[in-house]
């Protein structure tokens, strides 16, 4: 009989004692491979919005919390802090490209939805924006939408849109982007003021650089000129990564307990699997069996255990990220992007994080049993009854 | 026989009491709603009842009012110091206690007095 098989074949004698052990570690695996599920789908989503905005500077209002800094990524409405004044002192840089924005709320059909006020030409271009339906204008009595919008609210170009109870009329529709900018009204900058009765404020301001290398150069030229704060999109993206972190740092703590529990359980079974095959232990040392290969014997059970323990919980893992998708909306952990979306259903690095992680723990809690039966002496071993 | 059966149930006891532990972890303070964020920005654009969600900032109960800020505010702040933006709901029951989340269900009525010139008139408040 091969090592293998042997060990399968040990595996596998107590069917219900191999069954619970296999599902004590799988429960703690689906726990870990969930909350990683979750987490790299929403540093993708985060890092994706940040290339969206197409900027590699952001020019804020000084005193900015955390959340508004989120929200230039998820396109919630933000506070309106930077005069035009401030606006054109950074616009007037050399070097640089940008565009301020005045990010708002409306509601279609009781549905909320995103209001930019923007500087129409100079956006289109900073965005590299086409026009999929009728015509690119927004003025006084025109605006334009993105292409989710323009489908989810069955709007075409022609249609009268309502905002802050005046109407406009929708001129065009914007080819799909496959990020937020798909899901926003587009207003001219000043009517969006006026509108909003802002005065002459935004609430952030984009900013493109011809030379990365000098990237704290404008950052401290900006500053110097106009009174605000300046975070590179790499900052922010730190930043919104930093308090999703210490979320999924606790969660992922919690699940790493779950794991341990069944690694405790793993050398539980394995004592008692000695226990009961001392007999046998000793006829494999009168046979020749060396210490060494009766100490890998009960390591392989061991792994093997993490192995299909870790599939299993690969398995229910990935399902109940699937299903849990649809509710954590409203969750601490995704309240900050509010996109049940960002859930990765799959991925590499986390099939391999967990296996690795499955395999190792369940090796480290075989350690022990392994080096009590190998300790064991022949004598002792064979006179067991 | 008997064993095994009584450790299954057990087994699957405890497995759903740690994924009902886990899930709970990650999912509370829950509330479903429109924020006080998208609302505030053009109260008008909602027509007949609404649902909101947010946290009590504070209290006016001889007025039987009552202000909430935006729920993912609350969340991502811990706290209700932050915020810029409130809604102020006019409730004639028992006004809910202040820190915690609400979700209120109602209709948004003109208030010069009031912020955003707005008040949400809440046929029921629920407190999660």
């Amino acid at each position: 009989m091969t090592r293998g098989k042997l060990v399968f074949k040990n595996l596998t004698r107590k069917k219900s004692r191999f069954l619970f052990t296999i599902l004590g570690i799988a429960v703690g695996i689906a726990s870990l491979v969930t909350l990683l599920s979750l987490g790299t789908g929403l540093e993708a989503e985060v890092k994706k919005q940040s290339q969206a905005l197409g900027a590699e500077l952001v020019v804020t209002p000084k005193g900015w919390c955390a959340y508004e800094q989120i929200s230039v990524l998820t396109g919630e409405s933000l506070p309106e802090a930077i005069p035009n004044e401030d606006v054109e002192k950074v616009a007037g840089i050399t070097g640089i490209t940008a565009v301020p924005y005045l990010v708002q709320r409306t509601a279609i059909k009781n549905q909320p939805v995103t209001v930019v006020g923007i500087l129409p030409e100079p956006m289109k271009q900073f965005k590299n924006w086409q026009i999929d339906r009728g015509e690119y204008r927004l003025d006084r009595e025109s605006v334009v939408v993105g292409s989710s919008i323009a489908q989810q609210f069955e709007l075409k170009a022609g249609d009268k849109l309502t905002i802050r109870g005046t109407g406009f009329i929708l001129r065009g529709i914007l080819k799909e982007m496959g990020n937020r900018d798909d899901l926003v009204i587009y207003l001219d900058l000043a009517t969006a003021q006026k509108l909003y009765g802002v005065g002459d404020k935004v609430s952030f301001i984009a900013v493109k650089v011809d030379d990365v290398t000098q990237m704290d150069r404008y950052s401290q030229e900006i500053q110097e000129r106009a009174n605000v704060a300046v975070v590179s999109d790499k900052q922010l993206i730190r930043s919104v990564l930093a308090i999703m972190g210490t979320v999924r740092n606790t969660l992922q703590m919690i699940a790493a307990v779950a794991v341990l529990a069944a690694a405790f359980g793993i050398i539980n079974t394995m004592l008692t699997a000695i226990h009961e095959r001392k007999r046998e232990i000793g006829i494999l040392q009168a046979l020749g069996a060396r210490r060494r290969t009766i100490f890998s014997l009960f390591l392989y059970e061991s792994a093997l255990y993490g192995l299909l323990g870790g599939v299993l919980g690969l398995a229910a893992g990935f399902a109940l990220s699937f299903f849990a998708a649809p509710y954590i909306e409203q969750s601490e952990f995704t309240a900050f992007l509010g996109s049940a979306q960002s859930v990765k259903m799959f991925s590499p690095a986390v099939v391999g994080q967990a296996m690795l992680f499955a395999v190792v723990v369940a090796c480290l809690a075989g350690i022990y049993p392994a080096w009590k039966a190998s300790r064991l002496s022949p004598v002792e071993a064979i006179s067991y009854e | 026989m008997y064993l095994t059966r009584f450790s299954l149930i057990g087994l699957i006891f405890l497995i759903v009491l740690s994924l009902g532990t886990a899930a709970l972890a990650f999912t509370a303070p829950k509330a479903e709603g429109l924020d006080v964020d998208m609302v505030y920005s053009d109260p008008f654009a909602y027509k007949g009842e609404i649902k909101v969600r947010g946290a009590v900032a504070s209290l006016e109960p001889e007025k039987n009012r009552f202000l909430v800020i935006d729920y993912r505010e609350y969340v991502a702040c811990q706290g209700v110091a932050c915020p810029a933006k409130w809604a102020t709901v006019s409730y004639s029951g028992q006004l809910p206690p202040s820190g915690k989340i609400v979700e209120v269900k109602g209709t948004i009525e003109k208030d010069e007095g009031a912020k955003g010139g707005f008040v949400i008139k809440a046929s029921e408040v629920k407190v999660k």
